[in-house]
């Protein structure tokens, strides 16, 4: 039986921040807030957010800020989004941080991306996607200003992009995709809304999404990927139906993807390894309450004790 | 990819001289990043004149960069960027203050030189990285100025040149949306649209499997289909999926045709035609069963064949049987077309019985098959009213078919607790 | 469910030389332009890879990535096929056992004095990759040929597995002769990682 490599981790991950000379880390600036996020909750699971200086990442998250409209960049220089605006807020939560933010504005950009039918747009360019539900209602929960959308219709939105077979996808009549899933799993459970959902029906597509080498796929006849580890596991931890999969054998299937020597954990076997698949293949572990590792909350993707700072703190 | 390299390159030069190349040939329709050496192998371009032939080629609308060079391209191309960037961000701040989509075009030359400065370094730049969101927006701050319908369908070039090489690329569809929902509300062209889009999906999906983008695409696009396009769309993807039949989203697009054609029939008035409508859909519905019963038998253990049925399958029952004996006739009265209940049921047991077959066969892997079909019977079950549980229970065991059933069940939680299996285990 | 390639090799595991190719069609259209020649060269890698790997009276079915190279040596003739996960083994056997007959009644015994590669092309072989494209065709094949024999399949699962201990696919490659610096980097870019998930 394999064990995680966690200090090998670390090492990988404090790593990729200082090498940023390839045509290959360069062509994902774009995204490094999400990198960075991935990165520091997998440092926090593996109790090691202190090898990073905060000061550092906490200015250079703020620089990532657009002041005129309260949402954040992919990177310095970069538009506001979304995607961005989710990645800094949960950054901030996981430094307890959130007193640098000016949160009436961050929540009004977010909540101003809100259409009349519900749905939210990324950005001021409007495209719609139930990823960017999840990203404002996790962000406004976050940040306590749930009363400045409109809960009910995001919710009635999501709903509508429920398919026959259980599953979400990303705009109504969306195939199923377990990311979609995970998204309005987590977005229908931070709004309190799971009462929409056939919990056995959402629970069989998941549990079917189990390949034979133990790992989880995200659609029907796809290979299973590290990544899904996180996007099915912790939709079915939150409609409480975990116990169909075989957890051992997914346990397995994600040591197996690690890189031994150098740290790093890929999407299969013997591929590259990559930030993404590292942080999702370690909050999938500890979702599955792999030992030593801190537990995850399921639909805020951050550590618990953090979750319960946000929360139980006031 | 080309380490650092020891020598000084120059990226400046190179990037005037891609966009040099990306400016005369407008046709371009394929790009590569190639090793040094393949580079060297290629045919000589005789009007190479314009560019480093170590760094680049460019003959027949093929361009070959040399992966040696990537690096120092991008950072010369970001600089570039930022700086116009900048520019034009400063521009739109002074002209009205805040954007919106309804202001005027800028006025001076040097308005329009920037304008075409940003078309120019974005090209670039996302040819080197497609999902760099912010270019593609300063490229929409442009065009959402002019409007003209040249330079939109320029625009759709540049996204199926991007995806003919990152053919998952978020941004780059999420962009070719955006300029067809503008060509949508100013031009009437959206039935040429939906067409070419149909086959550049088609194409797409031929090089990269499963590719969930592509085919939300398409299925982005049937609200602007004719319903004679549905039914075009519906025989085309039918070939194509047989074909392809892991292919789960073509098998998801193809569900999408056949419930909006349900839809449709199920939202109109009972007049005439509408009545002969909902014959033809009858009838579409049970060759679809059909033809997927008949890639459930060559193609064994295919999990995609097997969800396409319960979709189907679904439906059907919903749709087009009566139940004789709650009298409950589902939909509306098909003059004489419904199928009964009981008439399907016993007909998807007879495929249940086919597919439980497990012979030891080294060529397929009758045991996958045996395992969906027995999950697609109890997923069945679920579909029923209750009182006709009991029914497939006793069928099931006429058959003899409960033990293997409970075999085949039994490392899957979700599927024992199913009442089809529950009850004959205590009567046991 | 493409078919990328249909090989015929003269396959002697027992001498130390290279398997040599009697014929070769090849389909490379779904890859990109500038990878077709890389696509091309490994296709010849593996091939002889396996074909030397896959004794006389044998049949294997190599998984490596989403495709599968079919395997199939009547008495030191090979032939191959290279497909995606989802063509039925068993089509793709009795296609084998149809290319053999067919390579044999067209060319009989002389391959077995043939010492370097053949370049001369073989239509028959052009027109099955076309034609068999359609597993439903190679289904016809099956109906007539009842005596697909008693040889059992090996299933390996990376072709790690096919070679011999201590081998490995990644040194081969280094060291092949079939394959080209460009060709070595399209072997490396496609063991990257899958980057389309990051759909958050």
């Amino acid at each position: 039986m394999e064990k995680l490599e966690g200090e090998k981790h670390v090492k990988y991950i404090l790593s990729v921040e200082k090498r940023k000379d390839d045509f290959e880390s360069l062509v994902m600036d774009h995204l490094r807030i999400n990198g960075a996020y991935w990165g520091l909750t997998t440092l926090d699971l593996l109790h090691k957010l202190d090898c990073v200086d905060q000061e550092e990442a906490v200015s250079w998250v703020m620089q990532c800020y657009h002041e005129d409209c309260g949402g954040f960049g992919g990177n310095v220089g970069h538009d506001p989004h979304l995607l961005y605006t989710l990645s800094a807020v949960q950054i901030l939560v996981l430094f307890d941080k959130l007193d640098v933010l000016d949160v009436e504005k961050v929540s009004n950009y977010v909540s101003g991306l809100q259409n009349e039918d519900g749905s939210f747009s990324g950005d001021m360019w409007g495209e719609i996607d139930t990823r960017f539900s999840y990203c404002a209602i996790c962000c406004l929960s976050i940040l306590h200003r749930m009363d400045k959308i409109n809960v009910e219709k995001a919710v009635n939105y999501i709903v509508s992009c429920k398919n026959l077979d259980g599953g979400f996808g990303c705009t109504p009549g969306g195939e199923s995709h377990a990311g979609q899933i995970f998204c309005c799993i987590g977005a229908l459970a931070i709004t309190g809304s799971l009462h929409h959902v056939d919990k056995d029906l959402l629970g069989w597509w998941l549990c079917e999404r189990q390949c034979k080498d133990g790992g989880l796929n995200g659609r029907p006849e796809k290979f299973a990927d590290v990544c899904y580890s996180w996007w099915v596991l912790s939709s079915l931890i939150i409609i409480d139906r975990a116990h169909w999969i075989d957890k051992s054998k997914l346990i397995n299937f994600i040591l197996n993807c690690q890189d031994k020597e150098k740290g790093g954990i890929s999407d299969r076997p013997d591929n590259a390894v990559d930030v993404f698949h590292t942080y999702f293949g370690v909050a999938g572990l500890s979702l599955l309450e792999y030992p030593g590792l801190k537990p995850t909350d399921p639909a805020y993707a951050l550590p618990v004790d953090v979750v319960n700072r946000i929360f139980f703190r006031k | 990819m080309g380490g650092s390299s020891c020598f000084h390159v120059d990226g400046m030069m190179l990037l005037k001289q891609l966009e040099v190349i990306l400016e005369r040939d407008t046709l371009i329709n394929e790009i590569g990043f190639v090793h040094p050496s393949q580079l060297a192998t290629l045919d000589r371009s005789p009007d190479a004149t314009h560019y480093d032939e170590t760094a680049f080629w460019n003959k027949d609308h093929k361009l070959a960069i040399s992966t040696e060079i990537l690096q120092h391209l991008y950072r010369a191309v970001m600089q570039e960027y930022m700086n116009v960037k900048k520019r034009l961000e400063g521009l739109i701040k002074q002209s009205i203050g805040k954007y919106s989509s309804d202001s005027p075009t800028f006025g001076s030359d040097s308005d329009h030189l920037l304008e075409s400065e940003i078309l120019k370094h974005t090209m670039a730049l996302l040819i080197l990285n497609s999902d760099f969101g912010s270019a593609w927006n300063s490229r929409k701050m442009v065009i959402v100025r002019k409007a003209q319908l040249s330079l939109l369908m320029d625009e759709l070039h540049l996204c199926t040149l991007i995806l003919s090489y990152s053919p998952k690329s978020q941004c780059t569809w999420s962009h070719r949306r955006w300029v067809i929902e503008i060509i949508g509300e100013k031009f009437q062209i959206m039935h040429e649209i939906v067409g070419q889009d149909s086959e550049l999906v088609k194409q797409i999906a031929e090089k990269s499997k499963m590719n969930y983008r592509a085919w939300s695409h398409l299925c982005w696009l049937i609200p602007y289909m004719k319903g004679t396009q549905v039914i075009d769309e519906l025989n085309k993807s039918k070939k194509w999926s047989e074909l392809h039949i892991a292919d789960n989203c073509c098998f998801h697009f193809r569900r999408r045709l056949l419930f909006k054609m349900l839809e449709d029939i199920s939202a109109r008035e009972d007049d005439e035609s509408c009545i002969n409508q909902k014959i033809e859909v009858y009838f579409l519905w049970k060759e679809e069963l059909e033809w997927n019963e008949s890639l459930i038998s060559r193609y064994i253990g295919r999990e995609a064949l097997w969800l396409h049925r319960r979709f189907l399958s679904q439906c059907y029952i919903n749709y087009f049987t009566i139940d004789h004996e709650t009298c409950n006739s589902n939909g509306e009265d098909f003059h004489g077309i419904h199928s009964t209940l009981d008439d399907f049921l016993d007909k998807e047991l007879e495929l249940l019985l086919h597919s439980l077959d497990v012979t030891d066969n080294e060529f397929e892997d009758t045991q996958v098959q045996a395992q969906h079909a027995t999950s697609y019977i109890i997923w069945i079950s679920k579909q029923v009213p209750p009182h006709k549980h009991e029914k497939l229970q006793s069928r099931l065991q006429e058959m003899d078919l409960k033990p293997i059933m409970i075999k085949l069940c039994a490392d899957k939680p979700h599927l024992c607790v199913s009442p089809l299996l529950q009850d004959y285990n205590s009567n046991v | 469910m493409k078919i990328t390639a249909l090989l015929v090799l003269k396959s002697d595991s027992s001498s130390s030389g290279d398997s040599i190719v009697l014929a070769n069609a090849t389909d490379v259209s779904h890859f990109g332009y500038f990878q077709r020649g890389a696509a091309r060269e490994f296709i010849l890698f593996v091939g002889r890879t396996v074909a030397k790997r896959t004794p006389p009276g044998q049949r294997q079915s190599v998984q490596h990535e989403e495709y599968k190279v079919h395997s199939y040596n009547r008495n030191g003739l090979c032939a191959l096929a290279f497909m995606d996960d989802h063509y039925p083994v068993r089509s793709a056997f009795s296609l084998l056992n149809t290319v053999l007959d067919e390579y044999q009644k067209a060319f009989g015994e002389t391959w077995r004095a043939v010492q370097t590669d053949s370049s001369q092309p073989w239509p028959y072989l052009n027109e099955a990759l076309t034609k068999f494209q359609d597993p439903a065709e190679a289904d016809k094949l099956l109906r007539i040929q009842r005596d697909l024999d008693e040889t059992k399949i090996i299933l390996h699962k990376t072709i790690d597995s096919v070679l011999a201990r201590g081998e490995k696919l990644d040194s081969l490659v280094e060291k092949s002769s079939d394959l080209s610096a460009a060709s070595q980097m399209f072997y490396k870019q496609a063991k990257k990682t899958n980057q389309c998930c990051t759909i958050l």
